[in-house]
């Protein structure tokens, strides 16, 4: 009983604090808008390419919107969850749960079930929006069952699973940063995007068991059809034209989808309860296992706490232990003869050796292995897509780790907190430069140096506003990914994919914007 | 050197009013800026730290206004903060060296200096070590050490004394003191101890509002001969607590030995004692303070 009543108020505690973040009600605004893009049609899932679609049923837009709200939550629902360890640390509540009786399953077990339900609200924000617009402009009161069995199906597990997931990488050694970040995306895009080739071991959307429903009752009116190996589903900004369309009432529950559905919730919980083991309760002398992913620091983590994940050499030791007592009386402080005034180089030198000293050996071996393969073999586009993930912990750590370290107050009373900003932008428009030196000047990819000055800008900007790596990760991953990684040559920054003029435009003069708003814009008010 | 500050106030988006009219000037000398918590002290440093901007009033140093022109302020301002922060990976040293560069101190000054400071902090055995294995006294006394960087001529120290141990306390006092012989110390604290033997003036603050100001020697001279030691029965002394501002309550064969402030003779058995500043204090922030004149 105990144990249940702590794992309750962890959960509630956990879900009260995402509740009372005003980003909620953004993420909340966000979702409302999906909702409604579900019923206008502008999200919409479609077989044979985009040439059928089912009658717009309750039973096939529930489908439509639980699909989206899990594709979402899969790929972005993990940024939003989170560091919810390192929140704790620096809430400094860590040192009061690690003291008090509560079993490590039972917190993470809470932390679970909060961050669980936090995805479900606002994939339930958008389900409630889809009914409502539903009730009022499509053909009336939907049947609260055709909404809420896909919802349930599918949205549900993926909501546990990705928390679950997010606690885990929190939990090991080395994947609570960055580094986790980015694995994370790549493995949840190629989740996502296999069922598409054929039955898959982790189906998590269940893709497969709604495309077999929906052809099934496809080709009872249409034999003929010509269908793809999978439907597609997203945003669309124009209309399909007219589509053919088919009944569909919704999957058919059996007993073996329904198992298999709360396997995963089952599983996820199993994956937390093991999580456990490497989670090491706040120990700020962790376990040696846990000291290998020193030097791959979160920057959500407060360094405070676990002083060893950063330095752990240091923390080994007595924090003391061979430090003289000071005398009783200081040593004469005499004045100051120097001049102050502002030396930009002094000021780039002093803020590129704070970036780089934090980074682990293996990311300055890596980096030189990049930027030696670089001039190497300047025209391979493999190598400048790799190039543009290396520095990532670098520029995720732009104007947030002032936040995260409390040093905030000391940078922004310094005689010259915006060259600061200025300095720290220009070490990571420097360590950029440096990755795609070779493809830049030795290949010709000139289009790359508008990635040298937009990614910094990009990630100074998102972490003055958010206080937090993560929303700069995300929004860096999805359009590297798309535009550098998949070569879209309309969001190529990277020079990879012979962006045009007007790409290279828009991304210049985002990056001049991005950096005069993290430069100029200030804490105080 | 002069800070003036006047009718200064401070309420954040929430509603909660921080700081309330405050008006003050400060000259050289150390002055302690005293109350309880939540009395308004941090947000009142933050807002000469130019950290935050007031929602009303003005705040000068030298006649120039430190919200419009913070680089006037920031150029002369030593700031620790209550909860100083550093960068865990770098050493001493480098953390040092990293905010001189910010405050513009060429190199080979900055060298010189943070060389001049870890002896002053006596942290020079442990200079090349990472910040992240420092203990909470030892992080103080690197702020201490950033805070005096650039030579300042207003050092703004919020509670610098949190973390550190007895032996650490008194040497901070003795640094800071020193300092104040040609600087404007402004110290808060809500730890009467820390100013008592060292403030050449003390800024009582309480719910956002300046309670008073005046030296320490001037605020014992208000609770003179209304000090009182008397023994209570173990069980009276929550009803004594409630009726007098109690400072001190030592255990005695006979109950509780008790030391308070009362304008009349509190009890048959009470006789005068030696005035502190912690009387005077508590006496000021009572809810039923003796008649202070």
């Amino acid at each position: 009983m105990t144990a249940v009543r702590a794992w309750l108020h962890t959960a509630l505690s956990d879900l009260r604090a995402r509740l009372r973040d005003r980003r909620f009600l953004l993420m909340m605004a966000a979702c409302i808008y999906l909702g409604h893009s579900v019923l206008t049609g502008r999200i919409e899932l479609t077989l044979g390419g985009r040439t059928y679609r089912g009658v717009e049923n309750a039973a096939w837009m529930g489908t439509v919107l639980s699909l989206s709200a899990a594709f979402l939550l899969t790929v972005f629902g993990f940024y939003l969850v989170r560091g919810v360890l390192a929140r704790d640390r620096q809430a400094r509540t860590a040192p009061l749960v690690a003291s008090s009786p509560v079993r490590s399953v039972t917190y993470l077990l809470g932390k679970w079930a909060g961050g669980t339900v936090f995805l479900l609200l606002l994939a339930g924000s958008m389900a409630l929006s889809l009914a409502v617009l539903f009730a009022l402009d499509g053909p009336g009161l939907p049947a609260p069952g055709a909404i809420l069995t896909p919802f349930l199906l599918v949205v549900v597990p993926v909501a546990a699973a990705v928390t679950a997931v997010a606690l885990a990488f929190e939990c090991l050694p080395g994947l609570g940063g960055t580094v986790g970040g980015v694995l994370y995306f790549m493995g949840a895009v190629a989740v996502v995007t296999a069922p598409a080739f054929g039955p898959v071991p982790l189906d998590l959307l269940s893709m497969r068991a709604f495309h077999d429903s929906m052809t099934e009752a496809l080709l009872q009116q249409y034999p003929e059809a010509d269908l793809g190996p999978m439907f597609t589903f997203g945003y669309f900004r124009d209309a399909a034209g007219e589509l053919k369309v088919f009944p569909w009432d919704g999957i058919a529950l059996t007993a073996d989808l329904v198992a298999r559905r709360a396997g995963l919730v089952l599983g996820s919980a199993v994956l937390v309860a093991g999580a456990a083991l490497p989670f090491g309760r706040f120990d700020p002398s962790p376990a040696w296992w846990a000291q290998m992913g020193a030097g791959l620091p979160s920057s959500d983590e407060d360094p405070s706490g676990p002083a060893a994940r950063d330095t752990p050499s240091a923390s080994a030791a007595s924090p003391d232990s061979s430090v003289a007592e000071p005398p009783s009386r200081p040593a004469s402080l005499g004045r100051l003869s120097a001049s102050l005034s502002l030396r930009p180089l002094r000021l780039f030198l002093a803020e590129g050796r704070r970036a780089l000293w934090q980074r682990s050996w293996t990311w300055h071996l890596g980096a030189l292995a990049l930027i030696g393969a670089g001039w190497g073999w300047p025209t391979h586009t493999g190598l400048l897509v790799v190039a543009w993930l290396w520095p990532m912990p670098l520029w995720s750590d732009l104007g947030v780790r002032e936040t995260v370290c409390r040093v905030a107050p000391l940078v922004d009373t310094a005689l010259y907190p915006r060259a600061q900003r200025v300095a720290a932008w220009a070490v990571g428009s420097t360590v950029a430069f440096a990755l795609v030196a070779g493809p830049v000047l030795w290949g010709g990819q000139w289009a790359a140096l508008v990635g040298v000055f937009f990614v910094p800008a990009l990630a100074l900007a998102a972490g003055r506003l958010s206080h937090s790596p993560r929303l700069f990760e995300i929004v860096y991953l999805v359009l590297w990914y798309i535009g550098v990684a998949n070569q879209t040559a309309a969001l190529d920054f990277g020079g990879v994919a012979q962006a045009p003029t007007a790409t290279l435009l828009g991304y210049s003069v985002a990056a001049a914007g991005l950096l005069a708003a993290a430069v100029l814009w200030s804490r105080s008010s | 050197m002069e800070l003036h500050i006047d009718n200064v106030s401070k309420t954040y988006a929430d509603g909660t009013r921080a700081v309330r009219d405050v008006s003050l000037t400060v000259s050289e000398g150390l002055v302690g800026l005293l109350g309880p918590n939540g009395a308004g002290k941090s947000t009142l440093m933050q807002l000469i730290a130019t950290i935050t901007k007031p929602t009303a009033g003005t705040l000068r140093w030298n006649g120039t206004d430190i919200v419009d022109h913070p680089a006037t302020m920031r150029r002369v301002l030593g700031y620790l903060p209550q909860d100083v922060g550093m960068y865990p990976e770098l050493t001493a040293t480098e953390f040092l060296d990293y905010m001189a560069a910010l405050k513009g101190l060429p190199g080979d000054a900055a060298r010189t200096r943070i060389d001049t400071l870890l002896d002053v902090v006596g942290l020079q055995d442990a200079r090349d070590r990472s910040l992240g294995g420092f203990s909470g006294g030892m992080r103080q006394r690197v702020g201490i050490a950033c805070a005096l960087l650039n030579d300042p001529d207003l050092l703004v120290a919020d509670e610098p004394t949190v973390g550190l141990d007895p032996a650490e306390r008194v040497r901070f006092r003795t640094l800071l003191t020193d300092l104040a012989e040609d600087r404007v110390v402004l110290l808060s604290t809500h730890i009467v101890s820390d100013v008592e033997a060292t403030a050449t003036r003390l800024a009582i603050m309480d719910d956002g509002r300046l309670a008073t100001t005046s030296s320490p020697e001037a605020l014992i001279d208000r609770v003179r001969d209304r000090v009182w030691e008397w023994v209570v029965p173990r069980g009276e002394l929550s009803p004594v607590r409630d009726r007098y501002p109690v400072t001190k309550a030592t255990r005695d064969p006979n109950g509780v030995r008790v030391h308070a402030v009362a304008a009349q003779q509190p009890d048959a058995d009470a006789s005068p004692a030696e005035a502190t500043l912690e009387d005077a204090y508590l006496a000021l922030l009572s809810d039923s303070p003796p008649s202070l004149s």
